[in-house]
């Protein structure tokens, strides 16, 4: 457990090192500041827009940082070889992956959670207090959705190359909102195209449960048992993800 | 130290070379762009409107941000709207626009609403708006405000005195539907003066709407059913009273905008001040 901290310490201190999160923290406030901006020409509509363009830029910069900086966080090591003096301690290597999931989750965490205080905050003062929890609910569920992502981005640095990593990870992403309609789609087709479109639709990740922009939009919150199914869906699909690379990982031959 | 210094001014030198070709170029461009677009034929406003996607493409190319994407969609066609009510007062791409904001975002009321009377009045497109409120109510059935605003467009655009008062009356049976939802499908299907009941709706749209373009159309519609009677100056106190609204541009005065004794009277409570003008037609039993 302390090797994993270490790791994913190192990890986080690295990210804010390298400047991506400033820059995706610079973009997500000037979309904010945009959405604010764009209110008063939004005829009536601007409180409510103003909240939703801001759960979307919160998901923007959740993906952004997953993307940016966790598709090349193992392979980086590699190259540098600086991932010899990390194992060559008492660190073994699933505890060196599962410190990077945790490092760059906590990063894009941080993120998601900084910027949707902001949001909370000018959403009180457009829509009133009662904002503040359907905003919290969607932030948790965005920083939800995004440690899935980052943990395949985790899996995907660990066995290939960042640009293959980020098209990866983006595929996934996009994906994620398809499954839903995979699955209506692999009813319709028949024999064995049909099922294995089905059972891809269960294994690729379904980020429509953690997408809560819609509703929250309109001042609704989440159900507490929507909540707790998809806290109880991320952390299967993360633990399958990082088994996963671990099992890859440790066949690895690093030079 | 004198070939540091050679150096030093050669790179200079080429700095300011550099920047003058900048600065040229940047004239260059200005000059030729301005000749350039003088020369392109004169676009539609927002014409591009007329490519964009149905929105049940758009909802599976937006990765779960469809409401966010329906949000900048709907900054759009309000500029279209605007555009076209300062140039040609034509809206030919309003009802696939509006269609796509609520396929993305299918309980998104101001698109409804504002999309729907405007294509039902200066959009000439009744069926489409219709369409369009209908939509919103398959969508949102227990809103009441769907079933009035198309008791509102039949009664004001049609005259159809009975299927204005079905709607109302389907409007008024809503959970969360406003006392005057009865109160307009009693008039309706009591056949009261059309124009005493249009002026009550359009009043009832000038003074809730949050959109500064539906409270200028309101306004501009009363105006002309106050015309010629007693009660024009009335009535633009009551103009005036109006908060004032963000966004568009707005063809009335802001409140507070007359001289003081019109400001006095416009203090006393709009409800107050209004009533009666419908009755001067003779109309609400």
């Amino acid at each position: 457990m302390n090797a994993i901290l270490a790791v994913a310490r190192g990890t986080f201190r690295e990210a804010v090192r390298d400047r991506v999160l400033v820059l995706v923290l610079g973009f997500g406030a000037v979309v904010l500041a945009m959405s604010r901006l764009l209110a008063p020409i939004a005829l009536g509509e601007g409180p409510r827009i103003t909240v939703d363009l801001g759960l979307s830029a919160l998901g923007l910069v959740g993906i952004a940082i997953v993307v940016l900086v966790g598709t090349q966080l193992v392979h980086k090591e590699i190259e540098r070889r600086t991932i010899h003096v990390v194992l060559s301690r008492p660190v073994s290597r699933s505890e060196y992956l599962v410190g990077k999931w945790a490092g760059l989750t906590a990063t894009m965490a941080v993120a998601v959670f900084g910027m949707g205080a902001m949001l909370a905050a000018i959403g009180t003062w457009v829509l009133g207090p009662s904002i503040v929890g359907p905003i919290v609910q969607a932030a948790f569920m965005i920083a939800c959705a995004n440690a899935i992502l980052a943990a395949l981005a985790v899996l995907f640095s660990s066995l290939s190359t960042p640009v293959l990593s980020v098209a990866y990870t983006l595929g996934l992403y996009a994906t994620g909102y398809w499954t839903n309609d995979l699955r209506i789609f692999a009813r319709q087709l028949p024999g064995l195209s049909g099922e294995v479109l089905n059972v891809m639709s269960y294994v690729l990740p379904n980020l429509d449960v953690f997408n809560l922009r819609s509703q929250v939009a309109y001042g609704e919150g989440a159900s507490v048992l929507h909540l707790a199914l998809g806290i109880g869906y991320a952390g299967a699909y993360v633990a399958a993800a990082l088994a996963l690379a671990v099992v890859a990982f440790e066949r690895r031959e690093l030079k | 130290m004198s070939r540091g210094s050679a150096a030093e001014r050669a790179a200079n030198a080429a700095r300011r070379k550099a920047l003058l070709v900048f600065l040229v170029a940047a004239v260059a461009i200005a000059v030729q762009l301005t000749a350039v677009q003088r020369r392109l034929p004169a676009r539609e406003p927002l014409g591009e409107l007329a490519y964009y996607p149905s929105g049940t493409w758009l909802q599976q190319a937006a990765f779960g941000e469809a409401t966010a994407w329906a949000d900048l969609l709907w900054l759009r066609a309000v500029q279209y709207y605007g555009e076209h009510r300062m140039v040609d007062n034509e809206f030919k791409q309003m009802a696939h626009v509006f269609e796509i904001i609520t396929t993305l975002d299918p309980r998104f009321q101001g698109a409804y609403v504002f999309g729907g009377t405007s294509l039902c009045q200066e959009g000439k497109q009744f069926e489409a708006g219709v369409r369009l409120l209908e939509k919103g109510m398959r969508h949102n059935p227990r809103e009441w405000i769907y079933p009035f605003e198309l008791g509102f467009v039949h009664y004001v655009n049609k005259r159809d005195l009975t299927r204005a008062t079905f709607d109302f009356a389907q409007a008024a049976r809503q959970p969360e539907a406003p006392e005057f939802c009865q109160r307009f499908a009693a008039w309706s299907g009591q056949k009261a003066g059309y124009e005493a009941v249009a002026f009550e709706l359009w009043r009832q749209v000038a003074e809730t709407t949050d959109n500064v373009y539906m409270r200028d159309k309101a306004i501009q519609y009363l105006r002309k059913l106050i015309k010629g009677t007693d009660q024009e100056r009335n009535f633009e106190i009551w103009v005036r009273s109006l908060p004032p609204l963000d966004g568009g541009v707005s063809e009335e005065g802001e409140a507070g905008d007359g001289d003081p004794a019109d400001e006095e009277e416009a203090e006393t409570p709009r409800g107050q001040r209004m009533s009666g003008l419908p009755a001067r037609r003779g109309a609400t039993s």
